[in-house]
């Protein structure tokens, strides 16, 4: 099954590129979701 | 031919004979009629904005007016990025129209590509008739919506970026989603987020699934006055 796509717009020139995201980008939005599912404690200024 | 200092426009050499200083006046005043043309026309209450960033060239504006710098269909991708995002603007805004995710998963936007620090957020929620407020903080992106959409449900979302071309200060992102729902009717997400690691000028903004795909929708970002 091929990769999901990834689309790069260049909003200063206007120029769009549209390809198969990598294995490493698909490993890494998967990454960060996980990542994200983990609590951070807030900062307290003390 | 002597020119102008600053513009350039075509002066009479002091050696030119005074009997050719009729039309020396005009080649003048023809230049400077070249130059200002930008600054013919609006209307009452409009203001002047530079079009590009070449020199002279302006446009009439609407005050707070939104151009629209760039668009992008979602259809079947599984990240969108906005990227060089130019620092033109006063603040930006970011329009997602019917957009919708193969899995149950949130739509996911992070800011500057830095997934490695920390969004915070509050999400005021209603799903029909029931209210509900979601507090989270999350090391890689802000949740666009407080909910999932996994078919076409009309949603819109609208999101809000002030002051974004500035360095140095965290950076208030405030966003509103609404879309149909096959049960309840309807749902509704309003929310205010921030990076607190990140006080960088934002120049790229992702969209992004964290598994599957955006089925559908087309984000639209303009820049505002």
């Amino acid at each position: 099954m091929p990769n999901p796509l990834i689309t790069n717009v260049n909003v200063s020139t206007g120029e769009v590129e549209v390809r198969e995201m990598t294995d490493a980008e698909v490993a890494q939005r998967e990454k960060d979701y996980e990542a994200s599912l983990a609590s951070v404690a807030p900062e307290v200024e003390a | 031919m002597a020119t102008t200092t600053n513009f350039g426009w075509t002066t009479p050499d002091d050696t030119d004979a005074v009997i050719n200083g009729a039309a020396a006046i005009r080649t003048a005043l023809n230049g400077v009629d070249t130059s200002l043309v930008d600054l013919k026309g609006g209307t009452t209450g409009q203001v002047l904005a530079k079009a590009s960033n070449t020199d002279l060239d302006f446009t009439w504006a609407a005050p707070g007016s939104y151009t629209q710098i760039a668009s992008s269909s979602m259809v079947g991708v599984g990240q969108v990025n906005f990227n060089s995002i130019p620092g033109d603007y006063r603040n930006l805004v970011l329009v997602i129209r019917d957009w919708y995710t193969s899995a149950a998963v949130t739509l996911a936007m992070t800011i500057n590509g830095v997934s490695t620090s920390t969004y915070c957020g509050k999400t005021d929620t209603i799903t029909g008739t029931t209210f509900g407020t979601d507090n989270y903080v999350s090391t890689a992106f802000i949740r666009v919506h407080g909910s999932t959409i996994t078919a076409d449900r009309n949603s819109q979302t609208i999101i809000e970026i002030d002051d974004y071309a500035t360095a140095g200060n965290i950076k208030r992102i405030k966003g509103t989603t609404v879309a149909t729902t096959a049960v309840p009717d309807f749902a509704m997400s309003d929310w205010t987020a921030f990076n607190r690691a990140n006080t960088a000028a934002i120049t790229s903004i992702t969209l992004q699934v964290s598994t599957g795909t955006i089925v559908g929708g087309t984000a639209v970002l303009y820049g505002v006055r």
